[in-house]
């Protein structure tokens, strides 16, 4: 590392010379080499992993200029140039992009080659010299949506976070490497669905395509018909050689399937690639170095299977005392010519007895509590089945902004109801619609215990803009993430190691196994309105404001008034024509001054004879109106009591007050 | 509208509501009684409809053939039993079969701590004075291959029946054909999980509170490790035999919750086009659907959904997870003598429909009706069309407070509410004129006057009366635990503990109104009817808000005691109305509700005699099972009626038995003039 930093040089001319051998350098002679790699695992419950890991170096030259990009890619042949100018144009230094269909199962197939969150999962670490990340980082989510066939374009600042303890560089981080904690995003999309307009645009980038070698066996049917499937693209800077003097640009592009032969075949367990990806091989990808096959024969130690054809090598791996064998196809090596493809064939001497697996040393399963649309909360359960050795993990949790989280209701215990004291916390409070919130826990597990980590939160209530279209079939929360080291190696598909491929994970043995797991993503419910009715919603508040509104408008703003109900007494049939809403007499004053107000007030009636005159129209409606005061009274003397209240009583009459003169001649006229 | 703004129409519609107060009265009751039946006659509800698009149950096509599993599996079931002589659940075994399909298998143990002291007098006193019952639930994951186990569905079965003894062994049979049949596909997008229940609801309730973490402090469990997403929705089955005849299907959950009407409509649907008959509470569809029979056939479907309704039980497994917002149906396979009957491969056949139709769905269950009922399995009466009848009957009582409250002030006696009081108003205007002279006497000016010329109703009066009243309830809803401690002391057995809390304080309660009458209180006219009042309005606001929690307990308080509650009125006929008012008690609400189920349901009419000791064992079993499931499963059946309806009750209680004093009107007046 320190060599290369050396390289950034002080004066004007070395740094043109040195600019002049770069550009010579690559155009002349730099390296790449291809790799492919799978790897088929046969899980004691029955389900068999296929992984495939197609691996590209690239021997970049990361001196960079003052300031500007650290490497600039030219002169592309094995590594996808579509990819290569997104990278070199936001100025990635590593990026890790999953999109998975399922979700592993820890607890019965122990730990995968990689991890990945159900969903879509990227995070990528930009170069030190980066000004704007958040502008970086919208560029590059928007042109791998457009690259992937993604919905990658909604990552946006209410999914991404910085945690600054659980993803550290996977690759170099020293020297001209070193980078800001600043310049890490992440970002989860749980809902993506994973399917083969994602798969044709990554086995694109492969430099055989799917024309030959093992990139072959990808048949979109079969790969999305499994368990579990997931796609990968992994950059990192990685040492050129063991002395680590200089540096190359790996990619890594990862496919990992589980396939339940069980469940289609009749409970037989049996597997073959002519079944499995409906072909077989015929041959490795011609650019490739590496063209080999692995298939994991531990298994067949205890239960036994046949496998076919005879592998080219047996392999035992030993470490930390957990060996494995490995039966190991080359297909360089494999006569091709003699054989119609090479079709891995497992066919197991029983009927698949379905065993419950031990579940791993470490692992972990989260769940929501609770019910009602109110309150929530999040429990996860870490368990760690060492017998003796406590375990250090960090936990991440992000959580969208619509569930708040409270903090204060954060309880790390173990089942046994002992407190574990975090020893750091990591809090970034989230705010609605701006940014989620992101918890980081670093603990320790005791032995042989689970540990619960739990917290409420309270459900928003969106606005009703903000619903998607299927808005009651809930809101994901994405998996929470366990980083850890762990010592042991005996639950790792591959234990993960420095070098690349997979030859170097099955093969070299360490004392340190760094894990990261994820965990189940969670479907919540948040308080949703009827979107169904919004018809009887408007009718109904409609309804409501009219009559609230319309009475308390009467009530304030007209004047009350006594008058004498004996003389304001109107005859039957006005009575009647009001009772019909066609009450329209009104005084001629009332006329003038606003003649539309008349249907509003129809108590007011008027007794002056000289109505009808003016008004004629009145009279074919009301033609007993002139004598309707005397027939009116004989009319309801019968009923003595109704007649002397209206005599003694005064009766409240309403006026809008706008028309004060004319209450002042009312008042004139009695 | 004009009703605030025009003080003429408010004086005319008290006026009317006064003067016409019995006929309109009668009229509400009527009316809306009548309504309320004509609701289950055909041409007055609507034809059932699949409201959520996404179910799709017509396109499913029917694959099951493993129906020889489940015949083997349910003669295997049947044989461990025979053995162990109905011993507990055969955990390993049903374990096994789980997991030889390939499915995640859990087991769950749980400790369930029954707040009755043991029948078997422990020596120790202290935590082993209660019944403890434990048990293990075994629970098999199928983990969906479209989607990162974010949603589930649920198939359940009791292991067996605690109360009948009935086995159902048939039920695990054709779940774990069916698991073995839906392992095959790979087309679920939602986890299923199989849950055989040990000890029937508490067992239930035991899983669903571990799996969503909700603790309560009498129920102990192990925790869950295996867990799926959140659950849409769950199927119960109940088979009696290896072959039915029809399946009954059950819906009335805890608290009166009802499963969304979508998911009846998908389980009616499919038994229908498997050609299994389907019935409600054991009754068939009428046929032809209209006419006399068939509207007394929908009445009584309809009576028996909602006398279960009201109880608050819930009458299967699937009852309990309407609590967490989890449909879900119980369906009964019952071999009824000499009908055709169908074998397990039909009975597969729609149980796949119906997982293959909530695999379909994109949504929870949101778009049809939660409150309904059903007077068949293909009509209903919606939420909407039942209210209104509802309405009417409480009408009377606000019909009849409101009058009272308007005739406070009345000086004479006698005219106990209504009528008159449009006189006195106006002898009162008339003073007032006299007295001033002046027209522009403002009206509230009236109102003070007549306030001060005759006593309203002592409001303060009310304070002791309903402070009596609440306590009483209070007593009576902690009463039945109390009594099972001292009871205890006394070597009496739990059950008679409960029952004497249960109904102890309801009988002592009784002679309240003599010491009421006993302490000196204003106890005018007019304070009596304050009293009325305010119980009626009390009444009004208690059974609309039951209403809106569980309508059949609502509806069913309402029929019987507005009328009778609205007619009461102190001094006349006291023997009558007391006889009346303990026909409405909660009490004997009880008693006329279980007479009418039974008599709905019992065929065989034994004579006179038995029947009533029949009607007072099942009377005596659902108020224990009314005070236990209160505490179990959370059942607030027994608190509302404890705690609001008989308060409320014994207040009318009061009212009847009270006696008018002199009226004050007068000696306020003659004080006056002195």
């Amino acid at each position: 590392m320190a060599a290369l930093g050396v390289m950034n040089g002080n004066a004007l001319f070395p740094v043109f010379l040195c600019l002049f051998c770069c550009v010579f350098h690559t155009g002349a002679s730099t390296t790449d080499e291809y790799s492919e790699e799978l790897l088929i695992v046969p899980f004691r419950s029955g389900q068999v992993y296929s992984h495939f890991e197609f691996t590209t170096s690239w021997d970049v030259d990361f001196a960079g200029s003052e300031g500007g990009p650290r490497y600039k890619l030219h002169h592309f042949r094995l590594f996808p140039r579509a990819l290569g100018q997104v990278l070199t144009e936001y100025r990635v230094q590593e990026m890790h992009l999953t999109l998975t269909q399922g979700m592993w199962q820890q607890d019965k197939w122990g730990y995968p080659v990689v991890s990945a969150a159900p969903g879509a999962e990227l995070w990528v670490w930009f170069q030190q010299e980066v000004a704007d990340v958040d502008q970086a980082w919208f560029g590059l989510t928007n042109a791998l949506s457009g690259l992937f066939c993604a919905s990658l374009n909604f990552i946006d600042s209410t999914s991404t976070v910085t945690p600054h303890l659980s993803f550290r560089p996977q690759g170099l981080a020293g020297g001209v490497f070193s980078t800001k904690p600043s310049h890490l995003r992440y970002a989860t999309l749980p809902r993506e669905n994973v399917c083969t307009e994602n798969l044709t645009p990554w086995k694109k980038l492969l430099p055989c395509s799917t024309r030959t070698g093992l990139a072959a066996l990808f048949h979109a049917g079969q790969l999305y018909n499994t368990q579990y499937s997931s796609l990968g693209v992994h950059l990192r800077p990685v040492c050129r050689n063991d002395s680590c003097s200089d540096a190359s640009l790996e990619l890594r592009q990862v496919l990992s399937t589980v396939a339940d032969p069980p469940s289609v075949l009749n409970g037989k367990q049996d597997w073959s690639m002519k079944r499995y990806f409906s072909r077989s091989l015929s041959g490795p990808c011609p650019l490739a170095v590496t063209s080999r096959v692995y298939v994991d024969v531990t298994v067949n130690q205890t239960s036994s299977f046949t496998l076919k054809p005879e592998p080219t090598q047996v392999k035992m791996t030993n470490y930390q005392g957990y060996s494995r064998q490995l039966a190991v196809y080359d297909l360089w090596a494999f006569p091709f010519h003699k054989e119609h493809g090479l079709n891995v064939d497992m066919k197991w001497k029983k009927e698949v007895s379905y065993s419950q697996p031990s579940p791993p040393r470490l692992y972990v399963h989260r769940f929501v509590t609770g019910y009602g649309q109110d309150h929530g909360g999040i429990m996860s359960l870490l368990y760690n089945r060492h017998p003796y050795m406590e375990q250090q993990v960090i936990y991440m949790e992000l959580i969208p902004w619509f569930t708040r989280m409270y903090l204060h209701t954060l309880k790390v215990e173990t089942t046994e109801g002992n407190v574990v004291q975090p020893l750091l916390t990591r809090y970034q409070p989230g705010s609605d619609r701006q940014s989620p919130y992101l918890l980081e826990l670093v603990l320790t597990l005791p032995p042989d215990s689970t540990t619960r980590v739990s917290f409420s939160f309270q459900r928003a209530f969106l606005k009703w803009t903000e619903y998607p279209p299927d808005a009651n079939h809930g809101f994901y929360i994405s998996s929470a993430v366990l980083t850890t080291i762990l010592r042991q190696a005996d639950n790792f598909t591959v234990p993960p190691a420095l070098g690349s491929g997979l030859q170097a994970g099955l093969f070299q043995s360490s004392t340190e196994y760094p894990l990261r797991l994820h965990t189940e993503t969670l479907l919540i419910s948040l308080p949703t309105p009827d979107f169904s009715m919004p018809y009887n919603v408007i009718c109904l508040t409609c309804t409501v404001i009219a009559i609230a509104f319309g009475s308390l408008h009467n009530l304030t703003t007209r004047r009350f008034q006594y008058t004498d109900l004996k003389k304001a007494n109107p005859g039957w049939r006005a009575r009647l024509a009001q009772l019909f809403g066609r009450g329209k007499q009104t005084s001629p004053e009332d006329k003038n001054q606003d003649p539309g107000e008349e249907s509003e007030d129809p108590g007011e009636e008027n007794e002056d004879p000289g109505e009808e005159s003016e008004d004629p129209g009145e009279e074919s409606e009301d033609p007993g109106k002139e004598n309707d005061d005397p027939g009116e009274e004989s009319e309801t003397s019968d009923d003595e009591g109704t007649d002397n209240i209206r005599e003694r009583r005064k009766n409240i009459k309403t006026e809008s007050p706008s028309r004060e003169d004319i209450l002042k001649s009312d008042k004139k006229d009695r | 509208m004009g009703l605030l703004s025009d003080p003429k129409s408010r004086e005319r519609f008290s006026r009317i509501a006064a003067k016409y107060n019995s006929p309109l009265c009668f009229l509400a009751y009527v009316v809306g009684v009548v309504w309320f039946l004509a609701l289950a006659y055909k041409p007055f509800n609507h034809k059932t409809y699949f409201s959520e698009n996404a179910l799709l149950p017509g396109l499913v096509e029917g694959k099951f053939r493993t129906e020889n599993t489940a015949s083997r599996i349910s003669q295997a079931m049947k044989e461990i039993k025979n053995v162990t002589r109905d011993g507990p659940m055969p955990v390993a075994w049903v374990v096994n079969q789980l997991r030889d399909l390939g499915l995640d298998t859990y087991t769950q143990e749980y400790i369930q701590t029954i707040p009755v002291p043991s029948a078997s007098k422990s020596t120790e006193l202290g935590k082993d004075m209660f019944v403890t019952l434990n048990g293990t639930n075994v629970y098999g994951i199928l983990r969906a291959p479209r989607a990162a186990s974010t949603e589930a569905i649920v198939l359940s079965a009791p292991y067996k029946h605690y109360l009948t003894m009935d086995h159902n062994n048939h039920a695990f049979g054709l779940m774990v054909a069916l698991a073995a049949h839906f392992r095959k596909s790979s087309y679920w997008s939602k986890d299923i999980i199989f849950l055989l229940v040990d000890y029937d609801e508490i067992g239930m309730e035991a899983w669903l509170q571990e799996y969503h973490y909700t603790k309560s402090p009498l129920l102990k469990s192990s925790p869950l490790h295996g867990r799926s997403g959140s659950i849409q929705a769950a199927i119960n089955l109940e088979l009696n035999s290896d072959q039915v005849s029809h399946f009954n299907i059950k819906l009335e959950g805890l608290n009166g919750l009802l499963p969304n009407l979508d998911l009846v409509n998908l389980v009616v649907q499919l038994c229908n086009r498997e050609r299994i008959p389907v019935k409600l509470h054991k009754q068939h569809d009428p046929f032809p659907p209209e006419g006399w029979p068939a509207f007394r056939q929908n009445l009584k479907t309809m009576s028996l959904m909602m006398l279960h309704q009201a109880t608050g039980m819930p009458n299967g497994l699937h009852g309990l997870f309407l609590r967490y917002h989890i449909e879900a149906v119980t369906l009964e396979g019952v071999l009824e003598p000499g009908r055709a009957t169908t074998g397990f491969y039909r009975m597969g056949r729609v149980l796949e429909g119906v997982f293959r139709s909530l695999n379909n769905l994109l949504e929870r269950f949101h778009q049809s009706f939660f409150f309904y009922l059903l007077p068949a399995s293909d009509r209903y009466v919606s939420i909407g069309m039942y209210m209104p009848p509802f309405g009417l009957i409480l009408l009377v009582t606000a019909l009849k407070a409101i009058a009272l409250w308007i005739s406070i002030g009345t000086p004479d006696p006698d005219p106990w509410e209504g009528g008159e009081n449009v006189e006195i108003e106006r002898i009162q205007s008339g003073k007032t004129e006299d007295g001033q002279g002046d027209n522009t006497v403002s009206r509230r000016g009236v109102t003070k006057i007549r306030t001060q010329n005759y006593s309203n109703g002592d409001g303060w009066s009310l304070v002791p009366v309903v402070a009596c009243c609440q306590v009483a309830g209070f007593i009576s809803s902690v009463s039945p635990m109390v009594m099972t401690g001292l009871g205890h002391l006394f070597s009496t057995k739990p059950y008679q503990a409960i029952i004497t809390g249960a109904t102890g304080m309801f009988f002592a309660s009784l002679f309240m109104p003599m010491c009421i009458t006993r302490y000196r209180l204003a106890c005018t006219v007019n304070t009596l009817r304050l009293w009325k009042c305010a119980a009626l309005v009390l009444q009004a606001i208690i059974l609309a808000a039951t209403a809106a929690a569980n309508f059949s307990l609502g509806m069913l308080m309402a029929v019987t005691m507005v009328p009778v509650c609205a007619m009461v009125r102190p001094g006349k006929l006291r023997f009558l109305q007391a006889v009346l008012m303990l026909l409405v008690s909660p009490f004997g609400l009880l008693i006329v509700y279980t007479g009418l189920y039974l008599l709905l349901t019992e065929t065989e009419y034994h004579g006179v005699f038995p029947s009533a000791i029949h009607l007072c064992t099942v009377v005596y079993y659902n108020i224990l099972s009314g005070v236990i499931h209160g505490y179990v499963l959370g059942t607030w059946q027994y608190s509302l009626l404890a705690l609001a309806v008989f308060p409320n009750w014994l207040f009318f209680w009061c009212i009847v038995f009270k006696k008018r004093d002199v009226p004050v009107v007068e000696t306020k007046e003659e004080k006056k003039k002195s």
